[in-house]
């Protein structure tokens, strides 16, 4: 705003008829119209996109607006508020059409046999003890693969055996083949069984809707697979919120590590389905399954960093994560399937949905 | 391997250590199984792997709640544990 260093008056007085003028494109110097009698300045004020860190109206919870003075203490450079009102619904329905899917072009999460790293996601039960077959949490395989195991890494729940599995391995031609597996089950309670059922506190009935274990006050479990750098199936370790399952009870090592997981190819990685070869089907069945807060972190999580991920059942902004050096994807999904961190935005297509968690 | 459905039953008479793969019906009545094992009374028996995927594909609501079918990578796999899969 321009105002004229020759204004009037000793001491010279700023005219606020003129200064709001010049603040609606009419030059100070110019005469006052006759109409331009009286100012409300709640109007001004209201009328303007001053908060920016809000979508919210800036008024101190009572109705009121705030003062100059509220104004003028307001900390305009603060971060961002964290919230976490949405998750992305991923619907029963099958096909492309209807997927969670982002190609992954630069090589982000080209993670290998030797490769450490940690997948994070909290989960809301959707299917029934009628399921009889797997549910595909996460998949990432090669993009335009023609066997789902080409440069994959997958985490899945078997409802029909109550394990949740993770694996990962490449496959180029059908001799060509090898990969990592590892199953934990949660309804024996006994020798290598017992971590897991004391860990995610189903007891003897099987994971579905019906039984989410232990869960926070809106249904929600965090599920985090974990691996070192050492290729095995002894190398992924499963946490049930903070709560430590282990390395699985159940391990299959499968070939020798050759051919290598390609660290150039593109992947497609898909949320709630199992991936673009295997025509994203095993999505569960009766009701949608709720995804929210996903992450991927270039490293072996430990222990208490899971808890501190787990933030005692309240999902954190996981940029704030002692471990966040390492965070290479975050997926909010409030409001779309956009990256808080990577370039790789989830498409959510078809049924699946942004709903409130 | 050996692809056959079998009776409640008669499941509980085969040798579980030969059992490779078995997946219970929706209705719990019956089980089809992957065993090295020959057996005679069966209520199906499928000559290979894919004819065995194919037809929980087109019988899928009696073996799976999604609509889809027991895929040959999960007959492949197995994982049956007799003490834990009852």
């Amino acid at each position: 705003m321009a105002i004229p260093d020759d204004v009037e008056g000793t001491p010279p007085t700023l005219d606020m008829k003129k200064i709001i003028m010049e603040l609606q494109g009419t030059p100070y110097g110019s005469a006052v119209p006759s109409n331009l009698t009286e100012w409300n300045w709640n109007d001004v004020v209201g009328g303007a996109s001053l908060n920016t860190n809000s979508t919210k109206k800036p008024t101190d919870g009572n109705g009121s607006i705030y003062s100059m003075n509220d104004w003028k203490g307001y900390d305009h450079f603060a971060a961002l508020s964290f919230t976490n009102d949405k998750a992305v619904s991923k619907t029963t329905a099958t096909s492309a059409t209807h997927s969670i899917n982002f190609v992954d072009t630069d090589d982000t999460f080209n993670f290998n046999g030797g490769s450490e790293w940690t997948i994070s996601f909290w989960i809301k039960a959707g299917w029934s003890s009628n399921l009889n077959t797997n549910i595909h949490f996460i998949i990432g395989q090669k993009e335009n693969a023609s066997y789902q195991l080409s440069d994959m890494i997958k985490i899945l729940y078997h409802e029909n055996t109550n394990r949740i599995e993770a694996r990962y391995g490449n496959k180029t031609t059908s001799s060509d083949t090898w990969y990592k597996m590892g199953q934990w089950l949660f309804h024996s309670n006994s020798g290598a069984y017992a971590a897991g059922y004391a860990a995610a506190g189903l007891g003897s009935t099987y994971w579905s809707s019906s039984n989410r274990g232990y869960a926070n006050s809106d249904g929600y479990t965090m599920i985090t697979i974990t691996k070192s750098t050492t290729n095995s199936a002894a190398a992924m370790k499963l946490y049930w919120n903070a709560n430590a399952a282990g390395a699985a009870p159940l391990q299959t090592n499968s070939g020798s590590g050759s051919p290598a997981m390609s660290t150039t190819n593109n992947r497609s990685w898909s949320l709630g389905s199992n991936g673009v070869s295997n025509g994203e089907v095993k999505a569960g069945g009766t009701s949608a399954t709720l995804y929210n807060d996903l992450s991927i972190f270039q490293k072996e999580l430990s222990a208490s960093e899971v808890t501190e991920l787990y933030n005692s059942g309240t999902a954190m902004d996981v940029t704030t994560h002692s471990g966040a050096n390492k965070l290479k994807g975050y997926w909010k999904f409030e409001g779309n399937g956009n990256a808080t961190v990577s370039n790789d935005n989830f498409s959510i297509n078809g049924q699946s949905q942004i709903v409130n968690k | 391997m050996n692809y056959y459905i079998l009776t409640e039953e008669v499941f509980e008479t085969i040798d579980k250590d030969n059992v490779h793969f078995m997946r219970k019906s929706i209705d719990r009545t019956e089980r089809l199984v992957a065993t090295t094992d020959l057996i005679s009374d069966r209520v199906r028996s499928f000559q290979t792997i894919n004819t065995c995927s194919n037809y929980t594909f087109t019988n899928h609501a009696d073996w799976v709640g999604d609509k889809t079918g027991i895929e040959v990578e999960e007959l492949e796999e197995g994982g049956y544990i007799s003490e834990i899969d009852d």
